[in-house]
């Protein structure tokens, strides 16, 4: 056992814990007919998974480090921490570069290698500046286009929208060197772009027709094209395993297969999905995580289970109910979530906040403890990411 | 491809050093050692030759017991052809230009 990381542990869980506690209270205050205790009592109890959570991630990221890092001094371990940042085609690079570290032997020649390295591995050569002029130059173009030509009503999600594609493309176009084919599956891929296409059509249809807080189409703009990066451009720790990739696809069919199911069957009685939004996204969350984990032997690929479902599941379930909540309100003139009476646009805005925020922010630390169960027997310090030399 | 913008001093140096012995193939840290040149320079340096196709690039077949097996470099036919020309516009310039280069240093750090 690592005893620095079962002493800090704690400490983060209290400080997730505490955060989590806060963002509640801020999000819904205690009102003066409240019981203050039992309002309390019951933001500490539903904060419980995050700390739980926090603890575990604490733990298992420190182990790893642990391990990753062992035996190497200051300097090295910085080039290593430096060299795991890099993309993929500059690999060789930082093995290269962590292989010379290795011969140097005096300390401070070590340590002006290392930050020397440290810096290449953290801001490598582009190889040729122009596309990442003309990528700049197109972001610009598409977030001006979206501000002229969108109507006044998609205006500010169309901006958002396209400030963080064009943001993430620049990021993409300056960290490398050449386009690649996306690392994750195939399947994955067109499920979520056409999920993401789904999303923004439909979003931008009803926001045509309905009215809404500026600061949701903020919000709906700038989750949907975080969504569409990660699923367009992952990161690399979050595609080593298939697994949990098609893990995260079966998480997400399931979600909506079953808001679905919860739709029909509160058709007749008229009544709102209300809870079916967050129940079972932290009991599939869980067991997403914990039978990728367990399956893989890794804590890590439970963890991009988690991640993986937690996308798709966003999308495929926010599309599904926008299309559901606009029928519903043709038939019964209430909204979809609670069965109150409002306007068409509410649905959106409640899309928004509980599909896209709440049931993730609430459902994440269940994935995170399902990841920690489902790898138990392999323990926790298997690696978070990459090994940090792998070629 | 070749660039087509001056080369900046040290990758001047960096290629004349690799020409110097056009079939040897050097490592980084011994091509910081001999030029007095940065690894932060240096390693951008080589990346950029390496993506232009002016550097080969390999790993070191056979690397000791206990130690990582280096990264090796040499100029490329078009790497030569771009020293030949760097040579050229060396002597051209005279010592104005002469000055600003980094000397190798193969002797005194080997």
């Amino acid at each position: 056992m690592n005893r620095t990381a079962v002493a800090t542990a704690p400490l983060a869980a209290l400080a997730a814990g505490v955060g989590f506690m806060a963002l509640l209270a801020a999000a819904s205050p205690v009102t003066p007919e409240e019981n203050r205790a039992g309002y309390y009592m019951g933001v500490a109890i539903m904060s419980v998974p995050w700390a739980v959570a926090a603890g575990l991630i604490w733990y298992a990221a420190w182990r790893a480090g642990s391990v990753r890092l062992k035996g190497l001094d200051t300097p090295a371990r910085l080039l290593a921490i430096a060299v795991a940042t890099l993309p993929a085609e500059r690999h060789d690079w930082g093995e290269a570069m962590t292989a010379e570290l290795d011969q140097v032997t005096d300390r401070r020649s070590r340590w002006q290698f290392a930050l020397g390295c440290v810096r290449t591995a953290l801001f490598p050569p582009r190889g040729h500046r122009v596309p990442v002029l003309v990528v700049a130059a197109i972001a610009a173009a598409l977030v001006t286009a979206s501000g002229f030509l969108a109507g006044s009503a998609l205006r500010t999600f169309a901006v958002a929208f396209a400030a963080v594609v064009g943001a993430g493309a620049i990021g993409v176009a300056a960290r490398s060197r050449k386009l690649h084919r996306p690392a994750q599956t195939s399947l994955v891929l067109a499920v979520g772009l056409a999920a993401v296409i789904a999303c923004v059509v439909i979003a931008a249809y009803l926001r045509g027709k309905a009215t809404v807080d500026p600061i949701l189409d903020v919000l709906l703009g700038v989750l949907l094209a975080a969504c569409l990066w990660l699923i367009v451009a992952p990161p690399r720790s979050l595609t080593s395993s298939r697994i949990a990739q098609y893990a995260g696809l079966a998480a997400a069919l399931l979600l909506a297969a079953g808001l679905l199911t919860a739709i029909v069957a509160n058709e007749r009685s008229g009544e709102g999905v209300g809870f079916v939004l967050l129940l079972p996204q932290a009991a599939v969350y869980f067991l997403a995580a914990a039978v990728t984990a367990a399956f893989a032997r890794s804590f890590s690929a439970g963890l991009q289970a988690l991640v993986w479902s937690v996308v798709l599941s966003s999308l495929v379930t926010f599309a599904v109910f926008i299309v559901a909540a606009q029928i519903w309100y043709r038939e019964h003139g209430t909204l979809l979530l609670d069965a109150a009476s409002g306007p068409l646009g509410q649905n959106l805005g409640d899309a928004v906040i509980w599909i896209l925020i709440s049931a993730p922010l609430w459902a994440f630390p269940f994935g995170i403890i399902g990841a920690a169960l489902g790898s138990a027997r392999s323990h926790l310090h298997q690696p978070l990411t990459a090994p940090v030399t792998s070629r | 491809m070749a660039r087509t913008r001056r080369p900046s001093a040290q990758t001047v140096a960096v290629v004349l050093a690799l020409a110097e012995a056009p079939t040897t193939w050097r490592y980084g840290y011994e091509l910081c050692r001999m030029l007095g040149v940065q690894a932060g320079s240096m390693y951008p340096i080589l990346i950029r030759l390496a993506d232009r196709g002016l550097l080969d690039t390999a790993w070191e077949p056979d690397a000791p017991v206990g130690r990582p097996r280096r990264h090796l470099y040499r100029l490329t036919g078009p790497g030569l052809e771009l020293a030949a020309a760097l040579d050229a516009s060396v002597a051209e310039s005279g010592p104005a230009i002469s000055r600003g280069l980094l000397r190798v240093r193969w002797e005194a750090g080997a």
